[in-house]
């Protein structure tokens, strides 16, 4: 009874669209925080935060996906604490709405046009509502995005 | 399934003890090594020998409890005066002891093979001819090579010297742990069939590293815990009545002192003595010495000061290299040092002490000194400085931490194995620690090692650029002074210099990286600038204010920021935000190469 549906998803909101992430990745998410910068980090990495008393990475979502930065407005923004296989990472997103659950024959699999699918993060969308899914941990994994600018760059 | 998992448990205890027993062994072995045959310490070292021969059976490293037979039985021929206590058997003792050393760290990953003990086997073989040795008891089911792996092996080895070594162990007076039921248990391990045991060969997990402790430490930490869990629940009750501010503010302060006593208390966990590795250092200075023809005399002082676990392991290799260049570099072949009219016996000294919060190791030999006009030319040849430099003799000494700047032409056997002095300082940095040098021709050179107590506890100065915090490790720098304009002065390179106390200091900003205005216009501002040494020169290193001194418990960042910036860790502050810990050699380092 306890075990998680998988079929939930946490909803977000980022340049005016809807997005969503399986919740069972998520951890929690914290809507008060306030960062340090780290002088020489990349530009999508927004800080360090203290999460009782474990050091988190915060990354920015929106400028991690090349959609420009995000405004830090602490009253509006949140940070999604993502579970990954080492340690958890926390991710900027610009508004959080809610967790719903969406059943299977909703969910359409997404092929995107002019880019090798291994390396997309978006996964899935929503029938109807549009809701993009993404896969988080695919945006967080920072040693593939790394490769990934670099086989742009090259 | 679960006797394999069973079997890979006792191996990786078995590797953690034998460990600990290998370090007793060599130490007891250096006094050996003073008293000869007849010396108090060989029940000790019987002792550990037949353990290490026992309990690495009952774990199926058979190879390894053999081999540990064969060395009881020389140590028994050495003691029944069997055997003279010659300088080949010393040479040969050390040689079987590194090879457990090494084996006890090789089986945590690889399967125990013969081959490896094949050629010391030899060794000690030869020995035993000439000695003719009459154990033939004991030798009773020695195979040298192609020891068979059948597991019935198990059940009758190590049986004859068993009653004997149980003897000794009740000699003893201090209580070991090992008691006569687990002998016997060894024996009734049970059998494994063949193909189990190959799995279970394969590896032993790499589990964590342990630590032994007293069990009155761990009461102790129970009773100031339990101690805090009553005035917490004191805080909560005043808060919930309503208390005066006074009484709230004495049961905080009360709370303070306990919880700073558990950190303490939890940081001591972690400490170990430094004679582990310097009575290690003691050995690797006699073999050096030894292979190179030389005599020296090895002196310790401060061995039983202690220092965190993870810096004390880690200082050995630094520390070993060092050893070796001083008996090997440093020290001069006994003739040279007679007509140069020292005493033909060459003194290595190595001391431990502790002053405030940083504990300073030094290694002083009495050699020829580092010859200055060498590694001059070697630098200008290789074009590390220039040749109209004016490097003060301390910074030339200090340029053997360069890459490359060895200076024995033909790199020896002995310390010439491509570690340079440049790894030794990236060693020692990455314990936030500094390494400096002096050095007067003909009387000798001595390192200086400056270390934080404790990594993951430290003092550190709690700093601002502009409107960001930072820690500055109070071990990193030498001291903090106001600026005014009046001594700063723009040199022709366009680099910015201080004079302080007699002493030019090369101005350091925290430029872009860290702060956006920080540059050039500012100095005309009230700021601050610490003193930092590094390769022999002293840098000033310049931020706004100390905001405060603050005992800093330092955390992991989870990304490797380290490479980016000259940025060492983070911590929490007070007020729950994080902040982040200069690593200032690394800073410097970047910004003036």
């Amino acid at each position: 009874m306890l075990e998680q549906k998988n079929n939930r998803y946490l909803m977000f909101g980022m340049n005016d669209r809807k997005y969503g992430v399986k919740l069972k990745f998520v951890k929690e998410v914290v809507s008060s925080f306030n960062f340090t910068e780290v002088p020489g980090a990349p530009k999508y990495f927004v800080g360090l935060l203290n999460i009782r008393g474990k050091i988190l990475n915060v990354i920015d979502l929106k400028s991690r996906i090349k959609k420009g930065d995000s405004k830090i407005e602490p009253n509006k923004n949140a940070v999604i604490v993502i579970e990954m296989n080492d340690h958890d990472v926390g991710v900027l997103v610009e508004e959080v709405f809610r967790v719903e659950s969406i059943e299977q024959d909703q969910i359409e699999s997404v092929q995107l046009k002019n880019s090798d699918n291994k390396n997309s993060f978006v996964t899935d969308l929503i029938k109807k509502s549009n809701i993009i899914i993404l896969d988080i941990r695919k945006v967080i994994d920072l040693d593939k995005l790394i490769q990934l600018e670099e086989e742009k760059s090259a | 399934m679960e006797q394999d998992n069973f079997l890979l448990e006792i191996r990786h205890e078995f590797l953690e003890e034998s460990k600990d027993l290998l370090e007793q062994l060599s130490n007891t072995f250096l006094d050996f090594e003073k008293d000869g045959a007849d010396s108090p310490s060989m029940p000790e070292i019987l002792r550990v020998l037949h353990n290490l021969k026992g309990s690495g059976k009952a774990v199926e490293f058979h190879h390894l409890g053999e081999f540990a037979h064969q060395v009881e039985d020389l140590f028994i021929a050495l003691r029944d005066k069997k055997l003279d206590f010659s300088p080949p058997v010393i040479s040969l003792i050390w040689e079987v002891l590194d090879l457990f050393q090494k084996q006890i760290e090789a089986l945590k990953n690889h399967p125990d093979n013969a081959n490896v003990y094949a050629e010391l086997l030899q060794k000690i073989a030869s020995l035993d001819d000439k000695a003719e040795v009459e154990n033939v008891d004991e030798q009773e089911n020695i195979v040298f090579h192609n020891i068979p792996e059948e597991q019935n092996k198990l059940a009758d080895t190590a049986e004859m010297s068993d009653e004997e070594a149980l003897r000794l162990m009740q000699q003893m007076e201090e209580g070991t742990q090992i008691t006569p039921r687990e002998t016997e248990e060894k024996n009734e391990v049970p059998a494994v069939p063949p193909a189990q045991t190959e799995n279970a060969k394969k590896q032993v997990p790499t589990t964590e590293e342990t630590i032994k402790l007293k069990l009155s430490k761990v009461d102790n930490l129970l009773n100031y815990f339990g101690e805090q869990v009553i005035l917490q629940s004191r805080l909560n009750y005043l808060v919930d009545s309503k208390a005066e501010q006074a009484e709230l503010k004495a049961c905080v302060s009360n709370l303070q002192k306990v919880t700073f006593d558990l950190q303490q208390m939890t940081i001591n966990f972690r400490v170990v003595p430094v004679a582990m590795i310097f009575n290690r250092l003691e050995r690797i200075a006699r073999d050096t010495a030894r292979a190179t023809g030389k005599t020296i005399e090895f002196e310790k002082i401060g061995a039983e000061l202690e220092l965190d676990k993870t810096i004390v392991d880690n200082l050995f290799d630094p520390l070993m290299h060092m050893v070796r260049n001083a008996v090997d570099h440093g020290i001069e072949e006994p003739k040279q040092r007679e007509l140069a009219g020292k005493n033909p016996i060459g003194k290595i000294h190595i001391m431990a002490k502790k002053r405030g919060n940083i504990f300073i190791i030094e290694i002083q030999d009495d050699g020829k000194g580092i010859n200055k006009e060498i590694i001059l030319n070697k630098a200008i040849s290789k074009g590390l400085i220039k040749e109209n430099h004016q490097l003060s003799d301390a910074e030339i000494c200090n340029l053997i931490f360069h890459n490359g700047l060895s200076t024995k032409d033909a790199a020896t056997d002995i310390s010439g194995r491509g570690v340079g002095m440049d790894v030794v300082q990236e060693m020692i940095k990455s314990l936030h620690g500094n390494c400096q040098i002096t050095s007067e021709e003909n009387k000798g050179s001595k390192f200086i090692i400056e270390l934080p107590m404790s990594l993951s506890m430290f003092n550190g100065t709690v700093i601002s650029i502009e409107d960001k915090r930072f820690i500055l490790p109070n071990s990193e720098f030498i001291e903090t002074f106001p600026l005014n304009d009046e001594n700063i002065d723009q040199i022709d390179s366009g680099k910015y210099i201080i004079e302080r106390r007699e002493e030019i200091l090369e101005v350091v900003f925290l430029n872009n990286d860290f702060a956006k205005n920080f540059l050039v216009e500012g100095l005309g501002l009230k700021r601050i600038a610490a003193v930092v040494p590094y390769a022999g020169k002293k840098y000033a290193v310049i931020f706004d204010k100390i905001l405060s001194q603050e005992r800093i418990m330092s955390r992991k960042i989870p990304i490797d920021v380290e490479s980016i910036s000259g940025i060492s860790g983070g911590t929490i502050l007070g007020d729950g935000n994080v902040a982040l810990i200069l690593g200032l050699s690394q800073l410097i380092e970047k910004r003036v190469g």
